[in-house]
């Protein structure tokens, strides 16, 4: 909201800068920045052409000699047909700024002659649009003095505040005044309504009845006959244009600005236009139908509260007024309404027609049931005297539920123990007073009667909040030392993600943090399809939330290869979301860490790291392993979305799975090179890293042996078979496998292969003889044959 | 032939395949395994020993052993100085090539601000908790004391996926549940990921990341919200730093307050990022509202307590200067490699 420094004048002598100022109102809640409007130059100032001569070379230009208080004068080449000697002007100087600082005036060569300056004309100081000549001064200032000390200028401050919904007493200048009163310890004056009233009597031009006394407890009407609709006097427009308002005919202009000063919305109608010369305050029946001022025909909800007149909606109640009795060139006579309409039923109206107006805004805010009355004085008033006319006399008052005054008791004992702070009890009445609040004290307490405006105050914890930002929050000084309990320690169940993530810095890879709002297409291939969909997206692509760690990986991938990155590995652990019936959302979070390799490693001139489904398999392991999840093991899988899969275990428990997309994944992502991704339930890997035991065992006290085994075997044996077989025969001595080479050639033939073991055997009891591991390594080789045919080469 | 002339020729022969030990990799294992292995040519050396007449046995044996020895020798020096890719024994190596190019990776921005501040609150006795990103009205917004058709609501744009559930807008949906849950004393910080129903543009994304704070006991107050966050700052700004509370508003606290910090770009002078303010907005915090108590039951008059929480995103983008909110969800590995 836009406030007037000069409009708050209105109401407040305010003393200091304009720094100072929104200094205050911020301290007290009302976040406020300012902007200086009015004097838009700097530099300028009294000057006299002491001569005035013809430009050799230009015909319509003059070069002048000006005294502008230096100890030398200066040439200027002016353009301007009423230059002349001896004339006063204002000068900007080299140096001086025009248009609020954009444009600066510089030492110039003007068709060969040098010009040290500018005389200016009224549009250049931004004082009208006068520019046919210079501005000539008839002043008997001394030479030199800047020129705004003989100009009066409309210099004004205008603040920004950014009100929180909490403070709709404050959406006026009336408002903010009042809070300007409280920093200032000064009240605020309210000018006396010049009210002047003909004989005719209001009763007898409308009759207003309330259906329903909780949607709308009061309605005060007044009626302003013979007025004339006409453009608005100047100094009314420059208060809405000073705003950023804009100016629409004296009537509306007169609504405009009561609201904006005072701040209770109301509407005129055209009192010609209503019929039957009554209002009735309904809700909306089934299938009503409104064309709204915004010439928006609105279908009306059942909890949409209308005032119509004798057989028709005229305006939505507190949000918009209809276009059937709006004021137009020709109205004559006017009814004033103004109302106090429940912030529910406003909002709720408002929020379905997705309309938003000065008017909603305040009403949902709430308003000052007591503010009702001078509002609808002060706008009749204002009418009269810019269009004329004769007010009817008293208002008809409908106020069928009257509003208690609302009292809360204070206590300062407690008011300390929540702030912590010791504060004198005539600091507190102070605070009261700056606040219209009335007090009276019992025994430790205060009863405090509310003010009208102030329907924020609700409880005592409310005034305890009034009386900390009216001391200052920085006035409560910290404490100097913290307390806490031990009961109120629990455990952390993600203490394992901080872990997993320094592993894989690591080794290498790059923390992502993807969108969790994805598109359909998005959420069908590595999860299923029932993914949480969204009621209100911004668009398509952010309609569903994620069901799998992985498309975010394979789109952040997608977008690298774009930047031509060649190499790259990332991973991200976040929540992934599913429908389920059993929860009370309909949905199930999960936590997903996602693993992704792309491309190749930086070429090097060594070889020092094959990019392959090997490669990562080793570095998951390796991942795990360090954050002691042992035991891990890989199954051929066929998930979909994948031309290659491997299960994840550890020992019996699946913790997620590994592979390369197919190429319709490829295709989807726009992608030329095939990465590989990983996807581990987090939940899973919590679980076992919270389950795992580590068992200390010494370090063996007696020799190991080696012994390396050739095999040749069938070309499509998996080697996890034989690993089984050896691990299964070699007992318990039998420490170490290692796969050491893979042979393929002629020399083993087209459909076998040669695999090569290194076995380490050690007993923790006693030195093993050659002979007891020939003898181990002999039932092993014995197994293979057996089982898969294998035979030592 | 004479076992002494097999051993003459199974020297040359080892002499020979040494000078044409291939680069590939497991070739001078294969060549252990011909000579050493189990069935290698030396075993069978060996096993001719019962042919060897007795009184020579003693000398042939050191003889053979001598061939094994030099073997395994000649082996072993080969695999330790330069492994088996190269066939030099002494070859010329060039230690000025650079060494192999092992990446290291990042841990993400976001997480690492994120990280610093759980560490603060940890040091001031503070445990971590978490909620649902996928929460309903109720924990979001009506246990908070924002009701339905309130204009509070308007301060958050909110996703919602039914009439009754939604994304949470703020961590302060954690609040409600952990209090379900627990009996005070509660000390507890939330991170999570909120949503908000927002254009995407350079200072917006339509989701971000929060931590939450909660301190519920008996005698909680202000002036110790206040040194909390006070201490906070410090930490995470620098200990020159200088703290501003003024009074806001949240439906779920009273009194409510925003913390501003003294730029830490400028040192309070005023420039482009405070906006000339001097301040950089941080935090919103609060005492709990006492209506807060009632919906998980807590009794007010028995308790107080303060809250508060803060956009890691903010932080991250003032502490790295960087400027568009949508860096850190790109997966640009040109600005991840920088953290």
């Amino acid at each position: 909201m836009k406030v007037s420094l000069n409009w708050l004048k209105d109401y407040l002598d305010v003393s200091g800068t304009a720094e100072e100022i929104s200094d205050t109102l911020t301290a007290l809640g009302l976040e406020a920045s300012y902007e200086i409007t009015g004097k838009s130059f700097t530099g300028i100032v009294l000057g006299k052409v002491i001569e005035c001569g013809p430009h050799e070379n230009a015909d319509k230009l003059s070069v002048c000699e000006v005294d502008i208080g230096d100890e030398e004068n200066y040439t200027i080449v002016c353009g301007a047909p009423n230059v002349k000697s001896g004339i006063h002007v204002p000068v900007a100087k080299v140096g001086a700024t025009l248009n609020n600082g954009d444009f600066k005036i510089k030492q110039a060569k003007l068709r060969g002659v040098e010009s040290s300056g500018m005389i200016c004309s009224e549009r250049e100081l931004a004082i009208s649009d006068e520019h046919e000549g210079i501005m000539i001064l008839d002043t008997k200032a001394e030479i030199g003095t800047p020129i705004e000390e003989i100009l009066t200028f409309k210099e004004d401050t205008l603040f920004e505040i950014d009100l929180t919904p909490n403070r709709g007493d404050c959406l006026s200048h009336l408002g903010v005044a009042r809070e300007l009163g409280i920093g200032a310890g000064a009240d605020v004056k309210r000018r006396a309504v010049d009210l002047i009233e003909s004989a005719n009597s209001t009763s007898n031009e409308i009759k207003v009845s309330i259906a329903d006394s909780d949607a709308c407890p009061r309605y005060a009407a007044r009626v302003v006959t013979g007025v004339k609709v006409r453009p608005s006097p100047q100094w009314l427009v420059d208060r809405l244009v000073s705003i950023g308002q804009s100016s629409i005919n004296n009537i509306v202009d007169a609504a405009n600005y009561v609201l904006m000063d005072s701040g209770h919305p109301m509407h005129t109608f055209d009192l010609d236009n209503i019929s039957g010369n009554e209002i009735n305050v309904r809700y909306a029946k089934k299938g009503e139908k409104l064309t709204t001022l915004d010439n928006e025909k609105r279908d009306l909800k059942d909890f949409h509260l209308l005032i119509c007149d004798g057989d028709k909606p005229i305006a939505l109640a507190g949000i918009m007024g209809g276009i059937n009795s709006e004021i137009n060139d020709g109205t004559t006579n006017i009814l004033i309404e103004s109302a106090y309409f429940s912030p529910t039923v406003v909002r709720k109206g408002a929020k379905v027609l997705d309309l938003s107006t000065e008017a909603s805004r305040r009403f949902e805010r709430d308003t000052d049931m007591d503010g009702i009355i001078p509002a609808i004085n002060q706008l009749a008033a204002l009418i009269v005297e810019v269009a004329g006319g004769e007010i009817c006399k008293g208002v008809v008052d409908e106020y069928p539920a009257e509003k208690m005054q609302r009292t809360i008791d204070f206590s300062i004992e407690k008011c300390e123990a929540l702030l912590g702070t010791h504060i004198p009890k005539d600091k507190i009445e102070n605070i009261f007073v700056s606040l219209q609040i009335t007090h009276t004290k019992q025994n430790g307490s205060f009863q405090c009667i509310i003010p009208s405006f102030r329907n924020d105050l609700e409880r005592e914890v409310d005034l305890y909040e009034e009386v900390a930002r009216v001391i200052g929050y920085d006035n409560i000084p910290s404490s100097a030392q913290f307390t806490g309990s031990y009961n109120s320690f629990v455990e952390d169940d993600q203490k394992l993600d901080s872990l997993l993530r320094t592993q894989l810095q690591a080794i290498g890879f790059h923390e992502h943090y993807s969108n969790s709002l994805q598109h359909e297409k998005d959420t069908l291939h590595f999860a299923g399809g029932d993914a949480v969909q969204l009621k209100n997206p911004l668009s398509q692509d952010m309609a569903f939330i994620r069901n799998s760690i992985t498309p975010g990986l394979l789109m952040a991938a997608s977008y690298n290869e774009k930047r031509q990155e060649k190499g790259f590995k990332l991973f991200e652990i976040g929540a992934i979301h599913n429908q389920s019936k059993k929860s009370a959302t309909g949905t199930n979070e999960k936590f997903h860490l996602g693993l992704l390799w792309y491309g190749e490693a930086q070429s090097h001139w060594r070889s020092y790291e094959y990019r392959d489904l090997f490669r990562c398999k080793g570095e998951i392991s390796q991942m795990l392993q360090s954050v002691g999840i042992a035991n891990v093991s890989f199954k051929i899988g066929n998930e979909s979305g994948f031309q290659i899969s491997l299960k994840i275990y550890s020992g019996k428990t699946q913790i997620g799975k590994v592979g390369i997309p197919d190429s319709k994944i490829l295709q989807q992502y726009n992608l030329k090179v095939n990465p590989t991704v990983c996807d581990l339930s987090l939940h899973n890997l919590r679980e076992l890293w919270q389950n795992q035991k580590l068992v200390y065992s010494p370090p063996p006290a007696f020799p190991s042996m080696s012994r390396d085994i050739a095999l040749q075997v069938a070309r499509d044996l998996p080697a996890e078979d034989l690993l089984k077989t050896i691990q299964k025969e070699g007992g318990y001595t039998l420490k170490n496998i290692s796969l050491f080479d893979v042979y393929q050639s002629d020399e083993v033939g087209d459909n076998n292969k040669s695999l090569a073991f290194s076995l380490k055997f050690q007993s923790e009891t006693t030195t093993l003889t050659d002979t007891e591991v020939d003898a181990d390594v002999e039932k092993i080789l014995n197994s293979l044959n057996k089982a898969h045919g294998a035979t030592q080469r | 032939v004479s076992i002494t002339d097999q051993i003459q020729k199974v020297r040359a022969e080892f002499s020979s395949d040494l000078e044409s030990l291939s680069s590939e990799n497991g070739a001078l294992d294969q060549i252990r395994i011909k000579y050493l292995g189990r069935k290698g040519l030396v075993a069978s050396l060996f096993v001719q020993m019962g042919t060897v007449a007795a009184d020579e046995r003693p000398k042939m044996g050191q003889v053979l052993n001598e061939l094994k020895s030099d073997i395994t020798a000649e082996i072993d020096g080969i695999s330790s100085t330069v492994s088996d890719s190269s066939k030099s024994a002494t070859p010329h190596i060039d230690y000025t090539l650079p060494g192999d190019p092992i990446p290291v990776g990042s841990i993400h921005p976001l997480t690492q601000v994120m990280e610093e501040i759980k560490s603060i609150f940890l040091r001031l006795g503070f445990s971590i908790a978490y909620g649902p990103e996928i929460d309903t009205d109720f924990y979001n917004f009506e246990a908070l004391n924002i009701p339905k058709h309130h204009p509070a609501r308007d301060m958050q744009d909110t996703f919602y996926i039914t009439d009754n559930v939604l994304l949470r807008t703020h961590t302060s949906d954690t609040q409600i549940h952990f209090m379900e849950n627990h009996e005070p004393p509660v000390r507890i910080i939330a991170p999570g990921r909120v949503y908000r129903n927002e254009d995407v543009s350079v200072r917006s994304y339509c989701l971000f990341h929060q931590i939450e704070g909660l301190y519920v006991d008996s005698k909680v107050t202000f002036a110790e919200l206040k040194g909390t966050l006070d201490y906070f700052a410090r930490e995470l700004f620098g200990q020159n730093v200088k703290t501003r509370f003024r009074p806001s508003y949240f439906p779920f606290t009273e009194p409510s307050a925003e913390m501003d910090v003294s730029c830490i770009f400028c040192k309070g002078k005023g420039c482009g990022i405070c906006k000339k303010t001097g301040w950089l907005e941080i935090l919103g915090c609060g005492m709990v509202d006492p209506e807060v108590y009632k919906s998980v039951n807590y009794g007010p008059e028995k308790w107080t307590g303060f809250a508060f929480g803060m956009g890691i995103e903010r932080m991250a983008m003032l502490k790295y200067g960087i400027q568009d909110i949508r860096l850190f969800y790109s997966g640009d590995v040109r600005f991840l490699r920088q953290f």
